[in-house]
């Protein structure tokens, strides 16, 4: 998973995001933490709804209106990306930030060939001749695997197949050698042959490039994959994190026990599949106290009146329950 | 039990239209062969599953059995009727014995339409009871797909995912159908709710004994529903089989790479994977010989010539490679 260190490259701290929608404001995402350090890769996972994708999507400050960011601070080795002007946000994205979304056939343009995406990324970032703009895209469509880069940049997006396109769209997070990439459902799409391509090879160029990855997605086996700490998401807040192997083998929030329930593993031997009751509440109607409590099995009368904080469970592991840790100290 | 359906040497070979440039350049059109000769058959009361990568023709098998495609050779046999030739008109009465479920419920209804009305429209098409007992059937689906009858009034994207798909379940039901094509169900919902519906699905089944052709892309959903599975490559069956004897022992490199490229929900594990090189080659010009022979890690001179055909082993799997 690369040469992990301390260095902490992006430190987001109680960021909120609101939505002001006819119907109310949805509030998407409520006092959220998140550390992603050097070299590290870091998973959100949780239902559709849980705002994983806003979170990513407010990091890069590409929100699309009527959201906002209301609140909070989002460091960038140290600087407040929030402070930002526009025009110094648009170096950094897709320059030392970069994000890979999940429809490739969206994420580019099919009117433009390969080529010329990848060209203006590069000549958008840095000084070069177009010569030498050339080789940098010849270099990143090997490094993507994808065969015979000359002639693959001369097609347009529509000649490529799905697994093409999403290497493409990687090539085109690369190109100007970021430090982060958030990777919006990567390989949602895609077949699991493929996928297993694409997995496997983010992780050789994360660790040639002691890049950083924010992984988002729903799928649980990706991030056991994948990520060394994961962060669970439910309705706007992080109600769980840790480092993914103490997560998976002991889950702590009733929410991340239940998902990784619901898993359909290759082992299942019962005929009966868990799931969760109910849905991902509307955002604009959160429940009161804690957002999980009509879901959860477990909810007793203060999980309705209180909203559990994300505190500590162990080293390293927090956990949003009133059940758990410390507030099964002090209760 | 005789056989519900049975499919012989079914094939679909597209061909795309051709330009004038093309015409003048003298370029022959190469048909898609998207579907290349399949035989399998559904027994009553049985999950037959399809699985593949995408293009390899899950969908254009099931699309032709419904009838919606009309077969460029084989034969399609429904209750031991051949339905091929068969005109629309004759066919009526066995398309109230099929219907079918999308992957995406929100482009299979049409918006504008209340519940009642998407699932009562099979209903006004047959002709079947009067506005009242029209009415009464669709209350009963909504509550055998665990909908309420308070949801008859509202429209789709008034619902979640998951619900969605019960009202695409209940209009596939509304004819009483025997059997029921489900086209990749869960692959649009959540991991929390594919439970939910494959549970469903499993439940109706048993109820009212229905078969189901199973296409999915996910391997363990495939191994939870389906009693026996096919392996589809290239528009080929490389392998067939009890569901549980495939996935515990596949045959077909193709079978155990497809295995090997599922992740693991266990942190910390690493599984050697078999990663399968290169890309689906084309399928208006597949390889000669056995078509994985391109990605495939163990293939030999003969491979590149000789197409292996479908033989049955001793436990009854069926396997289309010369190596197994």
């Amino acid at each position: 998973m690369g040469r992990v260190n301390t260095h902490t490259l992006l430190n987001v701290k109680n960021l909120e995001v609101e939505f002001l929608t006819d119907r109310g404001v949805v509030k998407a995402l409520n006092k959220v933490d998140l550390v992603v350090r050097r070299g590290e890769t870091v998973g959100l996972v949780g239902e559709s709804g849980a705002g994983k994708s806003v979170l990513g999507r407010s990091i890069m400050q590409l929100l699309s209106h009527p959201g906002r960011v209301c609140g909070g601070e989002i460091f960038w080795n140290g600087e407040d990306l929030l402070k930002r002007s526009d025009k110094l946000m648009c170096e950094l994205r897709s320059g030392s930030i970069a994000m890979i979304f999940q429809d490739p056939m969206t994420a580019l343009n099919p009117l433009k060939k390969i080529k010329d995406q990848l060209l203006e990324a590069i000549l958008l970032h840095q000084n070069v001749r177009r010569k030498q703009a050339r080789e940098i895209i010849i270099r990143r469509l090997q490094d993507v695997e994808l065969p015979q880069p000359e002639k693959m940049m001369e097609n347009y997006p529509h000649q490529l197949s799905g697994g093409m396109r999403q290497r493409v769209v990687i090539a085109l997070a690369l190109v100007n050698d970021p430090e982060l990439i958030i990777a919006d459902e990567p390989t949602t799409s895609l077949d699991v042959t493929i996928q297993a391509q694409i997995l496997g090879l983010l992780k050789s160029l994360q660790q040639e490039n002691n890049l950083s990855i924010i992984m988002i997605t729903h799928n649980m086996a990706v991030v056991a994959e994948t990520c060394s700490r994961v962060n669970v998401m439910y309705a706007g807040r992080i109600v769980e994190s840790g480092e993914t192997v103490t997560l998976f083998k002991k889950p702590v929030h009733p929410y991340t026990q239940a998902l990784l329930r619901s898993i359909i593993r290759l082992d299942n031997e019962s005929r009966r599949l868990e799931t969760i009751p109910g849905v991902m509440p509307d955002l604009i109607n959160v429940p009161s106290g804690c957002a999980f409590h009509p879901r959860c099995s477990e909810s007793f009368s203060l999980c309705v009146e209180k909203n559990p904080d994300l505190l500590g469970i162990d080293h390293n592991h927090l956990a949003a329950c009133h059940l758990r840790g410390d507030y099964a100290k002090l209760n | 039990m005789p056989n519900l359906i049975e499919v012989s040497g079914l094939t679909k070979h597209f061909i795309e239209r051709q330009t004038i440039l093309d015409r003048l350049l003298s370029e022959s059109a190469r048909p898609v062969r998207a579907v290349d000769g399949v035989d399998f058959d559904i027994r009553p009361g049985e999950c037959f599953g399809l699985v593949g990568e995408s293009g390899c023709g899950k969908t254009t098998v099931a699309r032709l059995i419904l009838r919606i495609y009309q077969p460029t050779n084989g034969q399609t046999s429904f209750c031991g009727v051949s339905i091929n030739s068969l005109s629309q008109r004759e066919m009526r009465p066995y398309y109230r014995q099929m219907q079918v479920i999308f992957q995406d419920p929100t482009s299979s209804m049409d918006p504008r339409m209340r519940v009642i009305e998407i699932i009562r429209e099979p209903l006004d098409i047959f002709h079947i009871g009067n506005v009242q007992a029209r009415k009464e059937r669709v209350y009963e689906l909504l509550e055998l797909t665990g909908l309420s009858t308070g949801h008859a009034d509202r429209y789709p994207h008034e619902f979640s995912g998951g619900q969605q798909q019960r009202i695409a379940i209940a209009r596939a039901l509304a004819l009483g159908p025997k059997f029921v094509v489900c086209d990749e169900p869960v692959s649009a919902l959540d991991v929390s709710v594919q439970g939910q519906i494959l549970n469903l699905l499993m439940d109706l089944q048993e109820k009212l004994n229905l078969s189901y052709l199973f296409i999915t892309h996910d391997l363990a959903v495939a191994k939870h529903i389906c009693d026996r599975i096919a392996v589809m490559y290239l528009g080929k069956i490389v392998e067939i089989g009890d569901s549980r004897q495939v996935f515990q022992n596949p045959k077909h490199p193709y079978t155990q790479a497809l295995l090997s490229a599922i992740p693991n929900p266990e942190p910390n594990q690493n599984v050697e994977r078999i990663i399968l090189q290169g890309l689906l080659p084309d399928p208006r010009n597949p390889p000669a010989g056995c078509r994985f022979h391109t990605r495939c890690s163990v293939s030999e001179e003969r491979c590149y010539v000789e197409e292996p055909v479908l033989k049955t082993l001793s436990n009854g799997q069926s396997v289309a490679c010369h190596l197994a």
